[in-house]
């Protein structure tokens, strides 16, 4: 971001909107056929076409409903295993199908149900909480789902080939790679995190996007709802965490597919490699699941005792302080690996350091309970109460596991499998299900059953503390993990039996909450209103286009502290009380103080993106189950839907600018650091340059292990020549699109000619940079060491990122010839100019690194 | 070039947990790097005293210049939040920072 | 049931300290838990000068912050120092074992000779075990003795264990290792001193010599079959190593690495179709034998004492 981004002590959109304000809430009558005009701008279609739809709260219901149907996926395969496990070597299921159990078990919690269900909660909830119209990018995040939609049903059907996964949902090599599972198995592992990768991505992207600019204005930082902090952190550590297993399963699947030796210990790779880069990703991710549920028990407990959050400040410390030290505890999962003690003991500070912030939320959640005059005990609350219990015995055991000595008894033991289990159903589990009572009624017609879901609650409740409170002990006893069965003489045997009663108890309470929302949840039409007296935005009144009108907002509680807002909403009197450019549209805000800065024109329903997630599936899936061409003409859609979806966007300034209320005028679509897509792209290149340096960690690491053999005798390392060679080129190609992007300032004054020709030689010297890696690394076999493989797979990276560009361009050059881009259309540049610098400065590091990195050492 | 108030105001908001990364993250691939590599305990007393110290006294600057980080503007909300933000920021990465330290003076390599 | 798990219930140096440090979580932990459960029941039915009293951010300054800080550096401190002493020993010449972990059975490599699935250790010394994997990823754990400790390809990590009264503990596989995990286990026998000396001296020995018709008729079939080409039976021409060694099958007390009581009877059934009591074993069942044909088998297996 550069100095004109620079926002003045009162600049001249503060002032706009201080003048605006004395003018608002405007009371005169809003003119005739203004409400039909935006309904009908927002209306979704029918029939068929209801696929199509990108309304958030359609998107996030189908989200949300789609990760419970993992839920309970999932549970069901709990329930087998507990039925395994009730008697001493049962024979219900073998060994082999109880592999793919537990793995599918562990593998559709974390991925397809626990983060998408928090990531849909954020599509669903988000805007009503901010009164935007909608997300962002809307058909991103129906992208996203779609594509978790399938690939996750997919991914789960393999389990009625018996080709489901059989390694842990952490997947530990040497036993998942091609010697030891030779099968596809452990590809459709890969294949369903890819899925999972792609979309949360996605949301984080939107997510960054749409806390940090389309809030209601006026909702300055310090009043953003506690659940838009937890998703912003949320969406940061996914960014920084999930590239970390993105490298892992690149890894994996090119030892697998071609094997490359990473993590085979004999040839130069080492097993640890993957564990660290699993674990990176894998704390956090607990956090990922954990933070955005505890966010919406910070928005519920304001209700529950009908009082302001007391701290919110440090509760939103808490978050971020969660979000940072999360990242230094991954090796507490290693503390068994023989690492050296004195770096285990690193993790264990940081695990203690990381209760902390834990701490603060519980406490300031109690200090809030206390505010209560009489606390109503229906269904949110006693998930909210039941949270606290499960959670907090949860976190106990987690400061224990987090002591170096402890764990070495109680690591890889039913102990870790009662811990685990009460902090995610603790955690995450029951803070969802209060939420999805409590905010049901806002997006269906009918609440949920206060008599069902008390029924769900204590079956949940003393169903979690039958099956796992137990197990605390049963790990104890010396029972490990990812047993398919024990010996009578293990001494184990009825408190298994107690914990399977346990499991079919939870099972009931979760029948019932099915039961309930089969029975009552109606998406669509007139929704059930503000039945808790809930006091934040989401609460006001809402059709298809979300809120009537955006108010300004000057609290936390903008509906407990100012009655009349709901009714002054949906009467139209703040801004944008119609669809002023006869399209989709929404305020965005600046990033701390939430000031309008531009009205951005967001896109509606289509089938191109659905297409795009089709493809994406059909095409991952095909290459799994190894049909090359199927996968080619699924490929050939998800691009070819990819840029037909693309074409549509970057229109320019095609409309004057408008009032969007209180005599505020705002322009129409934005170029230059405040546009959202340069956010968005700035986004996706931190994730880019996160894989990057895992990638580097991964060449340091295999390094570390075997100095003296880096290159391995009979290898060579890079050749330098060709490298340097190839370097100049990628250099040289960004330097022509900067070029490229001075002549296309000057258009359409001047024929796009001299754009056309930079942009052209720009690509081609792209392709001579790729092509001058291969003679670089030519002379070295990836297959033969793990110093080959992982030099190499700076290539493979670098490549993945040309084919980018080099589509990109050409869509670009396209877009050009049909006049679609232009001195001030040019959005799609200066993306890709983004993106290029990026591409070039990791071709470069790359070669750099393994053309000198071997010479110096 | 002044820095832009808002990267200013930013910054200053994660300066504590930053900081606590840094120090986290120098300690444990200084030692794991040495042991890896070499096999011996490489991190002298004086330099992990030197980091611990130096990482206290960055968080106590930040604390003492935490006017200048947070937003000038109307709304007197947003200076507490970004003040006790970085107080209360700064006392959880103090107590971090120490926990990291700790490490080097209690476990032998 | 109601007799103390083995983690509370050690058996040496290395356990003893983490059993105390378990007792201390575990209260601390339901003080702890009593304490917000408490706090939540005031919430809801105490009075309101109490709750009042127990609201504001004072609260969570000094719940949230200070109680919290400084009851984990407390714990840190003390997890810190234990991890420390038990690691102090690993400068002392002592005993040492190196195990390997293979699917789904243990080499046990002594100096001098190799046994299998059974670790007999002398009670009251410190024994040092050298971990190694030959295949994937397993771990290695005896409760009453000492934390686990993984085995992985390519990584020389060791433990150190010590039993410090004669007595049988029970061992498992702790790392996800495939379709023989639940299964992978063993048994660690302490022994006195002296007794040791002897089993070592004895596992030193080539097999004993069939003793009776029977078992002269196993040892030729245990030949004819291709038993050797697995398995190791030191002074014979058997010198397999893919499968456990069989020089002293018959002193062990159990089969099929910890999961079966050792006699005629479990080894003929496990040498006819060791799938049955372990699905997924590597080692081929040889079902085609006859029954008088296993039981030769057996009684010379048996006698390899």
């Amino acid at each position: 971001m550069s100095a004109k981004d620079l926002p003045e002590p009162l600049d001249e959109n503060e002032r706009a909107f201080e003048a605006a304000l004395k003018n608002l809430p405007d009371r005169t009558p809003r003119p005739e056929g203004e409400l039909e005009e935006l309904e009908r701008v927002w209306a979704k279609p029918k029939g068929w076409r209801t696929l199509t739809v990108v309304n958030n709260d359609y998107v996030g219901s189908w989200y949300v409903g789609a990760s419970l149907m993992f839920f309970v996926l999932a549970g069901i395969l709990a329930l087998i295993m507990r039925v395994q496990l009730a008697a001493p070597l049962a024979d219900i299921v073998g060994p082999e199908t109880y592999n793919q159990l537990f793995t599918m078990h562990g593998t559709i919690m974390m991925f397809l149900f626990a983060v998408p269900a928090v990531e849909a909660m954020g599509v669903l909830l988000l805007p009503q909480m901010f009164a935007a119209r909608d997300l962002p990018f809307p058909r991103l995040s129906a992208f996203a789902f779609w594509a978790y939609f399938i690939g996750g049903t997919a991914f789960f059907l393999s389990l009625f080939w018996g080709v489901a996964p059989d390694g842990g949902w952490f997947m530990n090599p040497p036993y998942t790679s091609y010697i030891f599972s030779p099968g596809v198995n452990a590809d459709f592992w890969l294949l369903g995190i890819g899925f999972i990768e792609i979309s949360a991505i996605a949301g984080a992207i939107e997510i960054v996007v749409g806390c940090l600019k389309t809030r209601a204005p006026g909702m300055t930082l310090d009043k953003l709802p506690i659940f838009g902090w937890a998703m912003l952190v949320f969406a940061g550590m996914i960014i920084v965490g999930f590239p970390a297993i993105i490298l892992g399963t690149i890894l994996l699947e090119l030892e697998r597919a071609f094997h490359w030796p990473f993590f085979i210990a004999e040839a130069g790779g080492d097993p640890l490699l993957w564990q660290h880069l699993f674990w990176f990703f894998g704390h956090p991710e607990v956090y990922i699941i954990f933070l955005p549920a505890a966010g919406l028990v910070s928005m519920m407990i304001p209700t529950i005792a009908r009082a302001k959050l007391v701290g919110y400040n440090m509760v939103v410390l808490a978050l971020v302080a969660t979000g940072f030290i999360s990242f230094g505890v991954w090796a507490h999962h290693m503390f068994t690996t023989g690492i050296p003690d004195l770096s285990l003991s690193f993790f264990s500070a940081a695990s203690m350091a990381v209760s902390i912030p834990a701490g603060v939320q519980v406490f300031a959640w109690i200090a809030t309970l206390m505010l209560a005059r009489k606390i109503r005990f229906n269904v949110p609350t006693l998930f909210v109460f039941g949270f606290l219990v499960i959670f907090t015995m949860g976190g106990l055991t987690g400061v224990m596991l987090g002591l170096v000595p402890f764990d070495w008894q109680a690591h890889d033991t039913y102990f870790i499998v009662a811990h685990l289990h009460y902090v995610l159903i603790g955690g995450m589990v029951f803070p969802l299900f209060a939420a999805i009572y409590y905010w049901t009624p806002m997006v269906s017609q009918n609440a949920l059953s206060e008599r069902l879901g008390k029924w769900a609650f204590w079956l949940m409740f003393s169903g979690t503390h039958i099956t796992f409170f137990i197990m605390h002990y049963t790990g104890l006893q010396g029972m490990p993990r990812r047993v398919y069965t024990y010996l009578p003489a293990q001494d184990v045997s009825s408190v298994n039996l107690i914990s399977t009663v346990g499991a079919f108890t939870i099972a009931a309470g979760v029948a019932v909450f099915v039961f309930d929302m089969l029975r009552n949840f109606r998406l669509g039409g007139e929704n059930a209103g503000n039945v808790y007296d809930g006091g934040t935005l989401e609460w006001l009144p809402q059709g298809d286009y979300c809120a009537r009108s955006i108010p300004v907002v000057d609290s936390t509680q903008p509906l407990w502290d100012r009655p009349e807002l709901a009714s002054e909403v949906k009467a139209g009197q703040w801004f944008l009380p119609g669809a002023l450019t006869g399209r989709r549209e929404t305020i965005v805000t600046s990033p701390i103080k939430a000031i309008p800065q531009y009205l951005v024109i967001i896109p509606g329903p289509s089938i191109w993106h659905v297409l795009a997630a089709i493809g994406t599936a059909g095409f991952f899936l095909s290459l799994t189950v190894k049909l090359v061409w199927v996968a080619a003409a699924f490929g050939i859609l998800g691009i070819g839907a990819v840029l037909r979806w693309m074409s549509e966007m970057d229109k320019g300034p095609d409309h004057p600018p408008v009032d969007v209320g209180g005599g505020m005028m705002l322009p129409v679509y934005m170029t230059g650091p405040k546009s959202h897509a340069i956010w968005a792209m700035w986004v996706l290149v931190i994730v880019f340059g996160m894989i990057f340096a895992c990638q580097i960690f991964s060449y340091l690491f295999l390094w570390s292990g075997q100095p003296d053999a880096w290159p391995p005798a009979g290898t060579g390392a890079a050749a330098t020549f060709p490298a340097v060679l190839s370097i100049a080129a990628y250099a040289g190609s960004f330097l022509l699109m900067i070029a490229a992007g001075r002549a296309l300032s000057r258009v359409p004054e001047q024929a796009p000619g001299r754009f056309l020709m930079l942009l052209l030689t720009a690509i081609a010297a792209l392709l001579a940079g790729f092509g001058g890696e291969f003679a670089a690394y030519g002379h070295i076999d990836p297959t033969a060491s793990g110093f080959g493989a992982t030099s190499w797979t700076f290539t493979v990276l670098n490549g993945l990122q040309v084919a980018t560009l080099f589509l990109w361009g050409a869509f670009l050059v396209w877009r050009t010839r049909r006049g679609m881009t232009d001195g001030v259309r040019r959005l799609s540049f200066d993306c890709i100019l983004v993106l290029w610098g990026f591409a070039a400065a990791q071709a470069s590091i790359s070669l750099t690194i393994s053309a000198f990195f071997p010479l110096l050492i | 070039m002044r820095m832009p108030a808002k990267i200013l105001a930013f910054a200053g908001l994660l300066a504590p947990p930053v900081i606590w990364a840094a120090h986290w993250g120098l300690l444990y691939w200084a030692v794991s790097l040495e042991l890896t590599l070499s096999r011996t305990v490489p991190v002298s007393g004086a330099l992990v005293f030197a980091l611990t110290a130096a990482a206290l006294l960055a968080l106590a600057l930040v604390v003492w210049r935490a006017r200048a980080f947070s937003p000038n503007g109307q709304e007197p909300g947003l200076r507490t939040f970004w003040l006790q933000f970085i107080h209360v920021g700064a006392l959880i990465a103090g107590a971090g920072i120490v926990y990291s330290a700790l490490p080097l003076m209690m476990v032998p390599a | 049931m109601l007799e103390l798990p083995p983690i509370l219930d050690p058996a040496g140096p290395q356990a003893a300290p983490v059993t105390a440090l378990s007792w201390i979580l575990f209260v601390g932990g339901a003080v702890i838990t009593l304490l917000i459960v408490g706090l939540m029941i005031v919430a809801v039915v105490g009075t309101d000068r109490l709750k009042a009293a127990l609201a504001g951010e004072r609260m969570i300054l000094i719940g949230g912050l200070g109680f919290t800080i400084v009851s984990l550096l407390v714990l840190l401190i003390a997890g810190l120092g234990m991890t420390a002493s038990l690691a102090s020993r690993s400068g002392e010449e002592m005993l040492t074992v190196r195990v390997t972990g293979l699917r789904w059975w243990w080499r046990l490599e002594y100096p001098g000779f190799e046994a299998a699935n059974e670790l007999v250790i002398p009670a009251g010394q410190p024994v040092r075990i050298e971990l190694r994997s030959a295949d994937v990823l397993h771990s290695f754990w005896v409760p009453q003795l000492a934390g686990k400790r993984d085995m992985i390809p390519g990584k020389d990590n060791s433990l150190i264990i010590e039993a410090d009264r004669p007595g049988v503990y029970a061992g498992y596989c702790t790392e996800f290792c495939g379709a023989g995990h639940a299964l992978m286990q063993f048994r660690t026998i302490a022994l006195p001193p002296d007794e040791y000396a002897l089993w070592a001296a004895a596992q030193a020995r080539p097999a004993a010599l069939p003793a009776d018709d029977l078992s002269q008729r196993g040892q030729r079939l245990f030949d004819r079959i291709g038993c050797g080409s697995c398995h190791n039976v030191a002074g014979t021409r058997a010198a397999g190593r893919t499968g456990p060694d069989l020089t002293h099958i018959g002193s062990r007390t159990m089969l099929g690495a910890g999961i079966l009581p050792n006699n005629r009877g479990t080894l003929a059934g496990w040498t006819a179709d060791p799938a049955a009591s372990k699905p997924g074993v590597l080692m081929p069942g040889y079902t085609y034998l006859s029954a008088g044909e296993l039981q030769a088998l057996a009684a010379y297996m048996d006698g390899l004492e």
